[in-house]
């Protein structure tokens, strides 16, 4: 006997990572080879289909009404000391500054203000003394620069980026994801026209889409504030 | 982690916020209280989520001084809604689970009223232990797998299964 989740077929398993796109190019090529001949398979896709589209077009909530009055009051007061603490800690961080990092460029600073120093000062003895030459190694190296492109701006070198370092990039992510269930739900709609549920699905996410869109668009040109 | 150069819209709010200026504070709290609104109910229910949204911004309050500007203001606090939202829900489910334990099977049982209609939030609310966070950090609100292993101490691929199985249990519950 199958249950829900054990159906005695493997494929079962993969259709939500295929609906994610997560599947190697060869699993998906298998995956779509067993859908052709599989009907509990293909029912089940698109009935997991139809449970993303909807999770993606959940509306945000408004704020219940006297929501922040409510929260006010239960904030804990803070202390004369927690404040000093809490403004040092900001300030420093907005100079991009932590406190292992000072200790680093203190220490750097001080070392190569004695290595140098001895140097110079051992230079000078030697020249008031004689008409020594001191060695080329003795002065300062001229500053390299950055690989400049073909085109004239400073080539910097590439940092691995991460989803969450953007604020807004789970939203970019859900708004490619809106554009492709729109693609699926509209080509779904035009295979079977007049189907209610479908249209129903098309419209929201449409208005989903359009007003995440506007959301974006207003957010990273700084509009909204 | 070190963001890009990006100014922080929110910086010069919880420079202030962080000295103990709550008109600051409040800028920040209607700027994200959206959102975090929406992740508490999708989290912790209906029911909860206002108690949820609360925790959070408390929370937020009293860490502000621990805020180094490594990530954006937005990004830290959805970061710590999500951990605030998850131990509630866990500690909900204890309760509930201490003072009603028929209840907690009733309510995260696959077979039941599974041939009714249901809206997403009855269903979300009925997912069981693990589930739910899964499915509402992935598809609604875009987490990696990755980013989902790492907040709820799991691994890839079991974050994977529950996604699938979170998704299934759905598919019955809300089929048309």
């Amino acid at each position: 006997m199958t249950t829900l989740f054990d159906h005695g077929d493997p494929w079962h398993d993969r259709l939500s990572e295929y609906l994610d796109g997560l599947l190697s190019e060869p699993e998906t090529r298998a995956l779509e080879d067993h859908l052709k001949s599989c009907e509990s398979c293909r029912a089940a896709l698109v009935e997991l289909r139809a449970v993303v589209l909807r999770l993606h077009a959940d509306a945000s909530d408004e704020v219940p009404e006297g929501a922040w009055a409510r929260t006010v009051s239960r904030l804990p007061t803070r202390t004369p000391q927690d404040a000093r603490a809490a403004g040092w800690r900001v300030r420093r961080a907005s100079l991009g500054l932590q406190t292992g990092t000072l200790r680093k460029v203190t220490a750097a600073a001080a070392l190569t203000i004695t290595f140098m120093g001895g140097i110079w000062a051992g230079a000078a003895l030697c020249l008031a003394e004689s008409a020594w030459t001191p060695p080329g190694w003795m002065h300062f190296p001229a500053r390299p620069s950055r690989p400049v492109s073909p085109g004239g701006e400073r080539t910097m070198p590439s940092r691995p980026t991460d989803s969450i370092l953007d604020e807004w990039t789970p939203l970019r992510r859900l708004l490619s994801g809106l554009d492709q269930q729109l693609a699926g739900a509209t080509s779904a709609l035009a295979n079977q026209p007049g189907n209610k549920a479908l249209e129903r699905v098309v419209l929201r996410l449409t208005r989903e889409r359009d007003n995440l869109r506007s959301l974006l668009d207003s957010a990273t040109t700084g509009n909204d504030r | 982690m070190k963001r890009n150069a990006t100014p922080d819209p929110d910086a010069r709010d919880v420079a202030r916020a962080a000295r103990g200026d709550t008109q600051a504070f409040e800028r920040l709290y209607l700027a994200h209280a959206a959102r975090v609104h929406t992740l508490a109910r999708r989290i912790v229910g209906s029911d909860l989520a206002e108690d949820g949204a609360q925790e959070v911004f408390i929370r937020a309050w009293e860490n502000l001084g621990k805020f180094r500007g490594e990530a954006l203001f937005a990004t830290w606090l959805h970061r710590l809604a999500v951990n605030v939202l998850l131990r509630h829900a866990e500690v909900a489910r204890r309760v509930t689970a201490r003072i009603a334990p028929g209840l907690v099977d009733e309510l995260y049982s696959p077979s039941s009223d599974s041939a009714a209609t249901m809206d997403i939030d009855s269903a979300l609310a009925r997912l069981g232990p693990g589930l739910r966070e899964v499915v509402v950090l992935h598809d609604m609100e875009g987490y990696t797998h990755d980013e989902i292993a790492e907040s709820l101490a799991i691994s890839i691929s079991a974050s994977k299964m529950r996604l699938h199985r979170g998704r299934t249990l759905l598919r019955e519950w809300i089929r048309r």
